[in-house]
């Protein structure tokens, strides 16, 4: 055979074997008629497939971690109907292959068993109209209700249980003065508007749960954290507000108006400030356990064993109405040193006779002003950086007579007068 | 005189031709002998050009006894070309199959509310979707709220934008909401560019007069979108 014979005979049968083998039309997408199998009991459509990012979300959160997708987003608590398949399949109603759900669909008031573990209440906003009115975010809870950009409440519990981000944007008064006058007001505003920007920046995912101790309240309450440890910086004194926390120096030791000063120190009436922190510690002390202190007094307690022995903290719960809220209490300095309040205001052993104890100052307070100016007007006494130099002489003005007039400014700066 | 080298050389290339032009050879391969069209459905042997395709519908889970046509021929908005008793019809939408949507069996609806027509399917292929007659097989597709079902509201469904969105998109890649559809259902590729947001802006204002204060959380408006891409394998 010549070779040329040999060559054509070769190419038609090449030709004719890749003619019968490849009549196929190359798909433009492959595998789109390649359907899965939804027959098993469970979802058999891999939601990880489209999703990675949750799952590796997941694989870092403290809580939820060891839920499958369907655990939450197919949930069958709610009554909701999945489309889901098998002979004869069940048609989807309100959801397809799933349905975004809202924390309280489990966290409700019953909670919910979920792939084996109990979900506990979300204690307060699991209560009709998210409990009572001195939990503290109740208003944040009802707009994230009202909102559209998550279903339900979401949008609180991202911010404070995920690592999803959030910045808060505050508008409240810049100062108030008023005038006393043998412990009764004459004179009482307020003035100028503050803007703060607190920014808690977290990775921004929303399926890493946090552990409940890193949910940090200073970072949400910035203004609150810097005008307890910054404040306004003056020379000898800072002016450091929200809290009666800094006694001012003008003696010498630890008997004095000193920042580790308990009143008399060591004598009878050994009276430790349960929400005094000393200078140094300020930084690293103001945090969620310090606000708790005051603002959820029941879990202070039960997570201070001693302190709650040392203070009473038992009887100051009851004062208060920390059993009742979700994590923090809105409260006033009445709340817990009101007539007939554990903490009713004594007076300094050394001064006896001289303050406001045994009078209703401070009930009448904050019955006639408004909530947001209690603290502010107490602290503009009880931020002793205000003493007035040149009126030191004269300590009976206050002290005695009940007399002051003061200007002070809202968080972040505390900066006050006190003429 | 050609040489052994040069004649592998032509081999190779006629070879790479023709693998290169399979739709050409697809398309000439028998020209000239001819199908009986007369009987009922289609009698055009669609695997024969579509081989990956019906054996991809065998591997799958679903749909694995449906014919071509049932699918691809049943759509009242195309008239297919056929031939039914000696008359020829020319196809007018589409000549042997269009693409439809996977609602048109899975809308749970029923003539005449529906755009399918059992004209061009073959008289004894019934019981691939009905079983028995006229109990239909293809299970409505609910949740999405596309259904007759006054249930089905799909109000919580967490795809349904995905599912409207491939209904009205303009440069439509494929017929209805069947984009979401295979997607999900099918083990076909996918790139899905995701733009979520990591961050929440929350205002809040007080509210006061000198007695009377509050907080008003005025606003919730999500931001810092940042987007990603996830890889369907
Ligand atoms: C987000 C993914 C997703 C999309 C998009 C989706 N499905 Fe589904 N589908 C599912 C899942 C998950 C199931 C339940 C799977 C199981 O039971 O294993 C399901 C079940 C079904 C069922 C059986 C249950 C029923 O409701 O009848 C049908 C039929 C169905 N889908 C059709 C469709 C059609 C048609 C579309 C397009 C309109 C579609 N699906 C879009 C995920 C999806
Ligand atoms: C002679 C070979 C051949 C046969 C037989 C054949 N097709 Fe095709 N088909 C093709 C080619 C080539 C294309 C791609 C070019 C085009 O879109 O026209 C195609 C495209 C298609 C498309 C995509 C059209 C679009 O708009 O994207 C569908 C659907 C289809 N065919 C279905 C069928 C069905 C159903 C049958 C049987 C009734 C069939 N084909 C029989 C060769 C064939
Ligand atoms: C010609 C009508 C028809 C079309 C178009 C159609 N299907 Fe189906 N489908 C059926 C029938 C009939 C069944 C039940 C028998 C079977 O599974 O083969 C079914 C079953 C299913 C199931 C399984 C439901 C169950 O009972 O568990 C899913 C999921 C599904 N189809 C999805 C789709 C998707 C997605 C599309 C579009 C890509 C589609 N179907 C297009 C007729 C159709
Ligand atoms: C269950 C219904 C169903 C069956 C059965 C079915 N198809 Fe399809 N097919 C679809 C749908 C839905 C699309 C996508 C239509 C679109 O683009 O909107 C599609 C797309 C196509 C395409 C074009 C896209 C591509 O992959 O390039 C071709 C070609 C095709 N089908 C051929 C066939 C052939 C041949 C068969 C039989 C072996 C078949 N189909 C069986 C539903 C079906
Ligand atoms: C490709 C899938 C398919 C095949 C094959 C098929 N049908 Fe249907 N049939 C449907 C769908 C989808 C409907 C509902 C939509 C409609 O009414 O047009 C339907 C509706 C019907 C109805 C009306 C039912 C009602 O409740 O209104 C009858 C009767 C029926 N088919 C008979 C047949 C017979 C007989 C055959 C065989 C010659 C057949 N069908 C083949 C899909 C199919």
């Amino acid at each position: 055979m010549r070779p040329i014979t040999f060559a054509i005979i070769l190419i038609g049968l090449v030709s004719l074997v890749l003619i019968l083998t490849s009549t196929n039309v190359f798909s433009l997408l492959p595998e789109q008629h390649k359907f899965i199998n939804i027959d098993n009991p469970s979802n058999d459509i891999d939601c990880v497939a489209c999703h990675s990012r949750i799952q590796a979300e997941l694989d870092s959160s403290v809580w939820h971690g060891n839920f499958s997708c369907e655990d939450c987003h197919r949930f069958e608590g709610t009554g909701i109907s999945f489309a889901e398949g098998g002979s004869p399949a069940t048609s989807g109603e309100e959801a397809h292959a799933a349905y975004t759900p809202r924390c309280l669909d489990c966290h409700d008031s019953d909670g919910a068993t979920v792939a084996g573990e109990y979900a506990k209440p979300a204690r307060a906003f699991c209560d009709d109209n998210y409990g009572c009115e001195y939990s503290a975010h109740r208003a944040l809870v009802m707009k994230a209700n009202e909102s559209s950009m998550s279903v339900g409440e979401n949008e609180a519990c991202l911010v404070c249980h995920t690592n999803y981000s959030c910045e808060l944007d505050y508008t409240y008064f810049e100062g108030i003065s008023y005038n006393l006058s043998g412990w009764s007001f004459t004179s009482f505003g307020d003035s100028g508007t503050r803007d703060y920007t607190a920014n808690w920046n977290k990775s921004g995912a929303k399926h890493v749960f946090l552990s409940l101790d890193k949910i940090d309240c200073t970072k949400c309450h910035e203004n609150i954290y810097d005008a307890l440890v910054t404040g306004t910086p003056k020379v000898n004194e800072d002016y450091l507000t929200h809290s009666p926390i800094e006694i001012h120096t003008s003696g010498t030791g630890d008997t004095d108006w000193n920042t580790n000063n308990p009143w008399p120190f060591g004598g009878p009436n050994y009276h430790d400030r349960y929400h005094y922190i000393p200078k140094a510690d300020r930084a690293t002390g103001v945090n969620s356990s310090y606000c708790y202190e005051c603002h959820n007094v029941n879990k202070y307690a039960n997570e201070n064993l001693a302190d709650k022995t040392t203070y009473d903290l038992g009887d100051v719960t009851s004062d208060t109405y920390s059993t009742q809220v979700h994590c923090a209490e809105a409260l006033w300095c009445q709340t817990c040193h009101g007539n007939g309040k554990t903490k009713v205001v004594i007076d300094n052993p050394e001064q006896l006779n001289t303050g406001h104890s045994g009078t209703n100052f401070v009930d009448d307070v904050t019955s006639d002003y408004a909530r947001t100016f209690q603290g502010d007007i107490c602290m503009g006494c009880h931020e002793a950086a205000v003493h007035p130099s040149d009126a030191q002489a004269i300590c009976t003005r206050c002290h005695e007579l009940g007399n002051a007039d003061v200007y002070i400014e809202s968080e972040p700066c505390g900066y006050a007068t006190n003429i | 005189m050609i040489n052994l080298k040069q004649m592998f050389l032509i081999i190779a290339v006629l070879s790479a031709i023709a693998v290169a032009m399979t739709h050409t050879v697809t398309l000439f391969s028998g020209q000239h002998s001819w199908y009986d069209l007369s009987g009922s459905g289609s009698n055009v042997p669609c695997l024969k050009c579509h081989e990956d395709i019906g054996d991809e519908l065998i591997a799958g889970g679903v749909h694995t006894s449906i014919d071509c046509e049932c699918c691809h021929r049943t759509s009242k908005m195309v008239g297919y070309a056929a031939s039914e008793a000696g008359q020829a019809e020319p196809g007018q939408g589409a000549h042997s199959a269009s693409t439809e949507e996977c609602m048109l069996c899975h809308n749970g609806r029923r003539m005449p509310e529906t755009n399918f027509t059992h004209y061009y399917l073959n008289s004894s292929s019934c019981l691939q979707c009905h079983n028995p007659v006229p109990a239909i097989l293809a299970a409505a597709a609910g949740g999405f709220g596309l259904t007759p079902d006054l249930c089905d509201t799909g109000t919580k469904a967490a795809h349904r934008s995905f599912v409207l969105e491939a209904m009205i998109a303009d440069d439509s890649l494929m017929a209805g909401a069947n984009e979401a559809c295979i997607a999900c259902h099918t083990t076909i590729k996918a790139n899905i560019s995701f733009n979520v947001s990591t961050k929440a802006k929350i205002t809040v204002n007080n509210v006061y007069n000198d007695s009377y204060s509050y907080w008003a959380v005025t606003e919730i408006t999500p931001t810092n979108y940042i987007p990603y891409t996830e890889v369907k394998e």
